[in-house]
């Protein structure tokens, strides 16, 4: 079941003392058994899906931020999940880094990928969910589809989104 | 042969025990007083003491104490200078304490953070007063836990004054087994001694360290 | 009264000189590696869940952290020899030296650990590694290449204590001094020559380790941080 769930992390979470090669074959490797020529292979791909092919030999602390957290995604994805969530994972991106990762997610959208996302990005969300889920302070406040974010029905969401927080 | 381990024998371990501490102390106050004068010279401005410092600690940082100990002691009776076991093993602890504190310290002001440094500076105060007044009082606080954890090596190192045959407690477990024979019993009684001395210093570095919110890792010569 | 030094008298015994010096290097080299692997097992076990064995490991590391190293030498070398075990001075010097050192890589291999982020392990959990791959690539390793300074210094530190093995009569190069001295009266040169010797040991086993250092941590190589 783990297998089938890609999670990407706020703070990327990527292996300081592998290169971005290693850090995405390594799962391959170790619990797919996956050759180490095809896991390279692998990891080839999955970088051209996120625009990062030229990256393949560097390590995390030579990458921005985006850059990083793109990596992050591409090695989530080499394990070809079902299923993909991402918590949170351009709050610590400056806006510039933001559009970079955003972009990403949205060419994964039409690829078909299932994704199940934690975001502030209203403007974002909006655009490329097909339901959304207003949390806050741990209670489910309204569910729907995007359009609950143009009229919202609860004082939590509809302060939520007069804060401005759609402008993006 | 042999006998059993008796009130005097236990007395005369105490006695060895007192030794043991009475030789970390020269070792502690002889070590500190040149480590420290060693900490300055290795952050001198002027580049000869700076070599000469840093050749002294490489020295005999790459020298074991046992070697310093027989130099001392065997080494300069051979050439025409006999000196006592206990003014051997307490000027080779001195010099070997010296080196390692000398670094400790070094560290522990170079580890005072670099406003400081330069605030000191703009205040137009000597390269003397800000040392004296703005370095060295954080430095001290820096250097405590590190320090407290030293003086558990100084302890221990005491031991090898035992193989110039200074009688601390040791040495006064070799004198005891060799009436008793009973080696193993005797060696492990005075490593029980040995911890009781020791390991109060190093839960008090511990708590120092935890308390100053830094885990540093202090290297501990066996 | 005229200090007279004869060196030459002395460095005529070379051949012992660098017998002693080569059986000092591997006394520390089969400590290091059988220290390096009881010392890890020892942090790995202060991480138990069962309270046994973390105990026991915290014991252990306390223990010989507390006591001095001349001390755990003859205790072991009795402690086996009332045991029946009739094993040569150098075998117990190893045994001894390696009990010793793997309680500092213990301490030391443990602020390794406590040193990963605990989000490294999270990501691995992502990728469904499997608890022992997490150990080995995401703990381990990475732990490894954080403490190595550390851990190689101490190694170093061993080399020279070592020579503390010479009072159970372990073969190493301060038992050949000592042999030396008493055969030649000549002790002022002869620890002189040794503790030469020990600087010249000293430094090449930290242009080994830095050596290896390389080979092992590619990052490190790669970007120069250094080691």
């Amino acid at each position: 079941m783990r297998q089938d769930v890609g999670i990407v992390f706020q703070s990327y979470n990527l292996f300081p003392h592998l290169t971005i090669e290693q850090n995405i074959a390594l799962a391959p490797c170790s619990v797919k058994r996956m050759a180490a020529a095809q896991a390279k292979e692998l990891a080839r791909k999955v970088l051209a899906q996120v625009g990062l092919e030229e990256k393949l030999h560097a390590y995390p602390e030579q990458l921005s931020g985006g850059q990083q957290q793109r990596a992050a995604i591409a090695r989530s994805l080499a394990m070809q999940p079902k299923v993909m969530l991402f918590d949170e994972i351009t709050s610590a991106l400056d806006p510039e880094l933001t559009g970079e990762v955003l972009k990403v997610i949205e060419q994964l959208a039409a690829d078909g990928m299932t994704m199940v996302m934690v975001t502030h990005e209203m403007g974002f969300a909006k655009g490329i969910a097909d339901r959304i889920v207003f949390m806050h302070r741990g209670k489910v406040h309204e569910t729907g589809p995007a359009s609950i974010l143009t009229s919202p029905t609860t004082p939590e969401l509809t302060q939520f989104v007069g804060t401005g927080n759609l402008k993006s | 042969m042999g006998g059993h381990l008796n009130i005097n024998h236990l007395f005369f371990l105490g006695h060895g025990a007192l030794w043991t501490i009475g030789l970390s102390m020269i070792a502690l106050v002889g070590g500190g007083i040149a480590g420290f004068v060693i900490a300055l010279a290795r952050i001198s401005p002027l580049k000869s003491v700076r070599i000469a410092s840093g050749a002294y600690v490489q020295l005999i940082q790459g020298t074991p104490l046992l070697v310093i100990l027989f130099l001392g002691y065997f080494g300069l009776a051979a050439i025409g200078f006999s000196v006592s076991p206990l003014a051997a093993a307490g000027a080779s602890l001195t010099l070997y304490v010296a080196a390692y504190l000398g670094e400790i310290w070094r560290g522990c002001i170079e580890s005072v953070p670099k406003p400081q440094w330069e605030a000191a500076e703009g205040l137009a105060l000597s390269r003397t007063q800000r040392m004296i007044k703005v370095i060295l009082p954080q430095a001290v606080r820096i250097a405590t836990p590190p320090t407290v954890g030293f003086m558990v090596q100084i302890v221990k190192n005491t031991s090898l004054a035992s193989v110039v045959g200074f009688v601390e407690l040791m040495r006064s477990g070799q004198i005891v087994n060799n009436s008793l024979f009973e080696p193993f019993m005797v060696y492990a009684i005075i490593a029980v001694v040995y911890f009781a001395m020791c390991y109060p210093l190093s839960l008090l570095s511990q708590r120092l360290e935890r308390r100053m919110g830094r885990g540093r890792l202090t290297l501990a010569p066996a | 009264m005229g200090i007279q030094l004869d060196f030459p008298a002395v460095l005529e015994r070379w051949p012992s000189f660098l017998g002693g010096a080569v059986l000092t290097l591997e006394l520390a080299l089969f400590a290091t590696v059988f220290g390096a692997l009881l010392g890890t097992l020892a942090a790995v076990g202060r991480g138990a869940h069962r309270a046994v064995i973390a105990r026991a490991c915290k014991i252990y590391v306390e223990a010989i952290r507390n006591t001095p190293l001349l001390v755990q030498i003859f205790l072991v070398y009795f402690g086996l020899a009332s045991l029946g075990l009739k094993l040569s001075a150098f075998t117990v010097a190893v045994a001894a030296l390696t009990i010793n050192v793997g309680a500092y890589t213990a301490e030391i291999m443990r602020a390794g650990f406590e040193a990963i982020p605990r989000g490294q392990i999270e990501a691995a959990e992502g990728l469904a590694l499997s608890r022992f791959q997490i150990y080995w690539h995401i703990i381990l390793l990475p732990a490894v290449e954080r403490v190595y300074p550390a851990l190689t210094s101490q190694f170093v530190l061993l080399m020279l204590a070592s020579s503390v093995c010479s009072q159970i009569s372990a073969e190493e190069l301060t038992a050949v001094a000592n042999y030396i001295q008493s055969d030649t009266y000549r002790a002022f040169e002869t620890y002189i020559i040794i503790a030469v010797l020990y600087i010249i040991l000293s430094l090449v086993m930290r242009a080994g380790f830095w050596g290896l250092g390389l080979v092992l941590f590619p990052r490190r190589r790669r970007l120069g941080t250094p080691l």
